[in-house]
């Protein structure tokens, strides 16, 4: 996919293109706010990646400008400011996602390609979810695996739902934290990994394919063995 | 002990006002009594004068008729006579007897006489005066008694004077104390409200300029230093953090970089992997100080809302229950329905999640995790506790300092922050984190302001 990113610090910038290069993706990049946003209004991308504090028009004024001409390309917000009511202020501007520097570039690489497939699925109202043989049926809120019932607490039906929303991504736990807890810290045990690994035993139980994959020091995965 | 204050402002005032009057009364009662007996003894003697006068010009018959002249004519005077012979036997004057007690030749004596008239007419302060005159003797004397009314009347008036005099200064130093306390009392109430939090407010200076003024004034200027102090250094390390989160940031890329290309077979994986890990434990503890400075410089206000104490902990629950359950331990949730504090929602689950955090690691043995809350006044108090080893009460106000950890903790992996953390969020909604022992294990109170 292409990737238009605005970040004023050369090495950041750099060594994004070349890792998001090496991920199959293409980046163009601006160093200032007007080059930024010109490239914005005049290319074709999936996602933009902006860093709020930049030369000649920051971040936040670059987005506001965007949303107003109608541009709906996601926008990921990419700062040093981590308070909460930043944040806030960053979404508010038009921004679809906030991450913090320093940041992790596997984090970064999921939160992209969420936002980008986003984009290309659209929000289409469904409500059936499906990978492989597990169904996931948001109106009657059932859960079957093949021909078995899977019995999930409400918080695990969340969790199933947001990683089969987005099958095949990585999905980090800053992000689960985020979307199924709407808690904005991260807790300093692996909280987390103990609510995937109740969910994994639900629904990956005497399965021969499982499904729902650890991506080492980045996250999960839920997916069919074959993809 | 603003009371005592008062108390005693008052008291020595009513001493010292009381005491002043006193002496001023004691002075004029004194000057007053002395001038009307020197008075009635002065009239006494002037009459003694005037009929020795006539002893002199016409011998003992002539003074013996002005005596019974007199003694007739004086009635209402009060005036008393008495010639008498020797031995003292009366001759003529208007009282039976020589008064018991009065030697001829003293002054100013002051006895008690009989009239001749009426057997009760006894006169219980007369001023005598008596003179030896050749074998005779005359005593002259007047009733004073309505000087001793005077007397009466000024000492009755004396002690009301005092008595009202007590009382104003009772009340003068009471409405001082009020006063001068009074403005002591706001400036320490506002002081406390400071120290509480409110650091942006300033105690109020009056127009009068007075010592409370200048003490009010520098007291702000104190505080003003101290706020820019505090800036300066707030100022200096968030420049510092940018500066270095820049080259953390690089350093954490080319690591990444290093992995993904190098692949996890190649012999300099393991080094990457540890190097990863070093920096990332560098940023979370870099990000924990960063954090609690920001709520410490109070950047974070904005986004206190009533809250629902009941869904925080639910959320917080849910999030630790399978992590809990897989260490053998269990909640127990007692919250007082339909409690609501004025609090920023993540900031406030943050500070639970690192105390059942801190619950998980050290306390696993006790195997219970307790979040209580209810309200006291104004106020919610929220707490978690546990049933572990607990922390020795000496060491309480240690573990909340920044990077504190106890010798017996170092084996467990943690930032040393988390406490510090807390108590950074109870600072900024006016409370302070205490550690209490919860027999046995501890138990982390935060007093919180409640929505009405």
């Amino acid at each position: 996919m292409n990737i238009l990113l605005l970040e004023d610090d050369q090495v950041t910038a750099d060594y994004l293109s070349k890792s998001m290069g090496e991920s199959g993706h293409h980046v163009v990049h601006a160093s200032d706010g007007l080059e930024g946003l010109n490239e914005a209004m005049t290319g074709d991308f999936d996602v933009m990646i902006v860093d709020r504090m930049v030369p000649s028009l920051d971040g936040l004024s670059v987005i506001e400008a965007l949303r107003k001409a109608g541009r709906e390309l996601p926008v990921l917000i990419l700062s040093a400011l981590d308070a909460v009511d930043e944040r806030v202020k960053g979404l508010r501007s038009g921004g679809d996602d906030y991450m913090t520097k320093p940041f992790a570039f596997s984090e970064l690489l999921a939160r992209v390609e969420v936002l980008a497939s986003r984009r290309r699925s659209g929000e289409s109202p469904t409500t059936r979810l499906a990978i492989g043989d597990l169904e996931l049926d948001l109106l009657t809120r059932k859960v079957r695996r093949g021909a078995r019932d899977i019995d999930l607490k409400p918080r695990e039906f969340a969790l199933l739902e947001y990683l089969m929303r987005h099958e095949g991504q990585v999905v980090t736990r800053t992000m689960l934290l985020e979307s199924v807890w709407d808690f904005n810290f991260d807790p300093k045990t692996n909280v987390i990994d103990v609510h995937i690994s109740r969910l994994r035993k639900k629904i990956d139980r005497d399965s021969s394919r499982p499904l729902l994959q650890t991506v080492r020091g980045v996250g999960y995965v839920l997916r069919t063995s074959a993809s | 002990m603003n009371v005592r204050i008062r108390t005693r402002l008052s008291l020595a005032t009513m001493a010292f006002v009381a005491a002043t009057a006193a002496i001023v009364i004691a002075v004029v009662y004194v000057a007053t009594v002395s001038t009307l007996n020197e008075r009635a003894s002065e009239t006494v003697r002037e009459e003694l004068n005037s009929l020795t006068n006539h002893w002199r010009k016409g011998g003992v018959s002539s003074l013996a008729g002005e005596v019974q002249r007199r003694s007739e004519e004086a009635g209402g005077d009060g005036f008393v006579y008495l010639l008498a012979k020797e031995e003292q036997t009366p001759v003529i004057g208007n009282i039976r007897e020589w008064p018991t007690g009065h030697q001829t030749g003293e002054q100013g004596s002051q006895i008690p006489v009989t009239h001749r008239e009426a057997d009760v007419w006894l006169l219980k302060h007369v001023s005598l005066e008596s003179i030896q005159l050749d074998d005779h003797q005359l005593l002259v004397g007047r009733d004073f008694s309505h000087h001793d009314e005077a007397i009466d009347t000024l000492g009755t008036a004396a002690i009301a004077g005092l008595g009202f005099t007590a009382l104003l200064a009772i009340a003068a130093g009471l409405s001082v104390g009020q006063r001068l306390l009074g403005r002591v009392e706001g400036m320490q109430s506002k002081i406390a409200s400071i120290l509480r939090g409110a650091r942006n407010e300033r105690v109020a200076v009056g127009s009068a300029g007075d010592e409370f003024d200048e003490l009010a004034t520098h007291f702000n200027q104190l505080l003003d230093e101290n706020e820019q102090l505090l800036a300066q250094v707030r100022e200096t390390t968030n420049n510092i953090a940018h500066d270095l989160r820049t080259p953390l940031q690089r350093m954490r890329s080319r690591i990444e970089g290093a992995l993904s290309s190098s692949g996890d077979l190649d012999s300099e994986a393991p080094v990457l992997h540890a190097l990863s890990g070093d920096v990332d434990q560098l940023l979370a503890t870099f990000n924990g100080l960063l954090q609690i400075a920001r709520v410490e410089a109070d950047e974070i206000r904005e986004g206190m809302e009533p809250t629902p104490v009941g869904s925080v902990v639910d959320d917080i629950q849910d999030l630790y229950d399978p992590l809990a359950d897989e260490v053998d331990m269990r909640f127990e949730i007692d919250i007082e329905p339909d409690l609501r504090v004025i609090v920023d929602r993540q900031l406030l689950s943050q500070a639970i999640a690192n105390l059942v955090d801190n619950a998980i690691k050290y306390a696993r043995e006790g195997g219970l995790i307790a979040i209580r809350a209810r309200r006291s006044g104004d106020r919610v108090v929220l707490s978690v506790g546990d049933r572990g080893p607990g922390v020795p009460e000496e060491d309480r106000a240690h573990v909340v300092e920044r990077l504190a950890r106890l010798d017996a903790s170092r084996t467990v992996p943690g930032s040393g922050l988390g406490l510090s953390f807390v108590a950074a969020v109870a600072r900024l909604h006016g409370t302070e984190l205490r550690l209490v022992d919860n027999g046995p294990g501890l138990r982390a109170e935060l007093s919180l302001p409640a929505a009405s």
